[in-house]
């Protein structure tokens, strides 16, 4: 009898497997949590053609039946080795279909550390914020590149802020009646995000849950943080709210 | 046709590793679903870090898998329709112009340095010397019009940056493969499978018709992806779990004077994995706070050499002959940028 899972099928599900995998991530947007945009239609090809590999790999059907003569994998196969070499091929394919995904948390953010000033990480460096712009539109990340631009704290006291970040308390510099709205900025994918936050004055911030999303409306004034004088947003309303649709900011 | 009793075994191997993985994964879903999980102390801090890792180690993959199927289809469609004879007919007899020209290679395949295991292995099955396949490997990564162009974009206030990171790593990867070249017996380098291969790569390149091409083509995108594809997992799920494990800060308070800031930026790059695409928006991260001399060092050596890279490259050298590619750039890399250090600070 003929086993059901002859090299030639176990190749087609896990290169299919992948390609389904990749084109599952494009539209059903997760693939949001992992990579930057600027790879979405690539990898959304590489899904393609990794279907299309395996459709014309079983209309052609001589590649199956050369598959048993193949003189680079002989007869006799070790089943310890192939057990480990399916367990890693398998493995991401798993944990992918199975695992619910999710965007770094603030695990990562704490093993990383949160920066509030000092960002020079992302694509569009050089270009400048368009300071015309409502500046409750601005992201935190627009924020930080504008203190780049302009260090001094006194130019931004009053300017409006209405940013949505996660909270992030365990800065041993940040003072007690204050916490971190944070996000994370990815450039290629989530091995380089870089958690990011503004500083902001609240008494009531331990009723919030660390991580959890908010949303802060206020203005900016200027304080002592680390033994730096430095900008930090007085709210008008703290609201919590959902995690954004894109966590990450580019 | 009767199926051969390993057949047989390899079919219920592949059905208990798929049993072995689902069920787990399936179960903590289902957990997930229920709520039962913790929302709060050290379970959930631990709960979450895992969580992040398999996001890290997915995003790595997701990052790298259309990178790796590049490679492996250009080595493909080598493997069918690049003859041995032509090859070694072109190329220029002089050790110094071969690798020099081996190191533009990358300019015409702008593949991934996670794809350019396969189109080595391949340019060493159809006769380059194992020297030859080293500097390509160094250099492909960087000489690239992708990869400088990155470089450029995110450096623009510091432009010689980009030169000297083509520079060094061009010297670095003809040097290492020059040293390499000397042995007289090139397959001394290599793991005996891969070996093997030479013996069986056969001659598929004359006199087949297009369609028997193709399915050969097919046959090898099939067995390279999936060779090349367990090893990016192995090194991925390293790089993912460093990443969880030890904190940044560690590596980066390593140190702030001309050495050692090198060495640590050197060690962050191996451990961290990232494509030479984008290392330097990365590298830009760490511009105000350490030293150009380690700036470079990361952009010189991280492509050439990290925990993926090292992993696949086990696939076709023997240990010892990738020991010592590692020891010889991660030395010219310190040198070099050493020199730039204290040359100009």
């Amino acid at each position: 009898m003929k086993p059901f899972f002859t090299k030639h099928r176990i190749d087609f599900l896990i290169l299919g497997g992948y390609g389904v995998y990749l084109i599952y991530g494009y539209f059903t947007q997760i693939l949001q949590f992992y990579i930057h945009p600027s790879y979405f239609t690539l990898t959304l090809w590489a899904g393609i053609f990794l279907v299309g590999v395996v459709i014309l790999g079983l209309t052609w059907n001589h590649a199956g039946a050369a598959d048993e003569l193949d003189p680079h994998h002989p007869e006799s196969e070790d089943s310890l080795r192939s057990g480990v070499a399916y367990l890693l091929i398998l493995l991401p394919l798993a944990m992918g279909f199975l695992l619910p995904p999710q965007p770094l948390s603030l695990a990562t953010a704490n093993q990383r550390g949160v920066d509030f000033n000092n960002l020079t990480i992302s694509r569009d460096e050089g270009k400048t914020v368009q300071f015309y712009r409502n500046t409750e539109e601005f992201t935190i990340k627009d924020w930080i590149k504008l203190f780049n631009t302009d260090p001094e704290p006194q130019h931004h006291v009053g300017k409006k802020v209405k940013v949505i970040g996660f909270v992030f308390r365990r800065d041993d510099n940040l003072p007690k009646d204050s916490f971190l709205l944070s996000r994370f900025v990815v450039t290629c994918c989530a091995v380089d995000a870089r958690p990011i936050g503004l500083p902001v004055r609240y008494d009531a911030h331990q009723e919030l849950e660390e991580g959890s999303w908010v949303e802060v409306q206020g203005t900016w004034d200027v304080g002592e943080l680390a033994g730096k004088r430095t900008n930090f947003i007085r709210p008008v309303q703290v609201v919590k709210t959902q995690r954004p649709a894109q966590p990450y900011l580019y | 046709m009767i199926a051969s009793s390993s057949s047989i075994q390899r079919s219920h191997t592949f059905l208990k590793v798929l049993l072995s993985l689902i069920i787990p994964l399936l179960g903590i879903r289902l957990l997930g679903f229920i709520n039962i999980l913790p929302t709060q102390g050290w379970t959930r801090e631990i709960l979450l870090r895992a969580q992040d890792g398999v996001t890290i180690f997915l995003g790595i993959m997701i990052e790298a898998v259309p990178f790796l199927l590049l490679g492996v289809v250009v080595s493909a469609l080598m493997g069918v329709y690049v003859k041995e004879e032509v090859l070694l007919k072109y190329l220029p007899r002089n050790r110094f112009l071969l690798l020099i020209l081996l190191s533009f290679i990358g300019a015409v395949f702008p593949v991934c340095e996670c794809g350019n295991i396969p189109v080595a292995r391949r340019l060493i099955l159809k006769g380059l010397p194992v020297a030859g396949a080293i500097t390509f490997l160094l250099a492909a990564p960087v000489i690239n019009p992708v990869v400088l162009l990155s470089t450029w974009a995110a450096f623009s206030f510091d432009t010689r940056i980009v030169f000297y990171r083509f520079g060094f790593t061009l010297l670095i990867a003809v040097t290492v493969g020059f040293l390499f070249s000397f042995n007289r017996k090139q397959e001394e380098f290599l793991q005996e499978e891969t070996l093997l291969l030479c013996e069986h790569s056969g001659n598929f390149t004359s006199s087949k018709s297009f369609k028997e091409k193709m399915s050969r083509a097919l046959h090898i995108i099939y067995t390279e992806f999936f060779e090349m594809g367990q090893i990016l997992v192995l090194g991925a799920a390293i790089a993912a779990l460093t990443q969880t494990l030890v904190p940044r800060e560690v590596l980066l308070k390593l140190g702030q004077g001309p050495i050692l800031s090198i060495i640590s930026l050197m060690i962050l790059a191996f451990v961290i994995s990232i494509c030479s695409t984008v290392d330097a928006f990365f590298a830009l991260s760490y511009a105000n706070t350490f030293t150009n001399g380690s700036l470079l060092a990361f952009l010189v050596f991280g492509p050439m050499m990290d925990i993926k890279s090292t992993l696949m490259m086990l696939t076709t050298f023997k240990v010892k002959t990738v020991i010592w590619i590692i020891i010889l750039s991660a030395q010219l890399t310190l040198l070099l940028t050493l020199f730039l250090n204290l040359r100009i600070g």
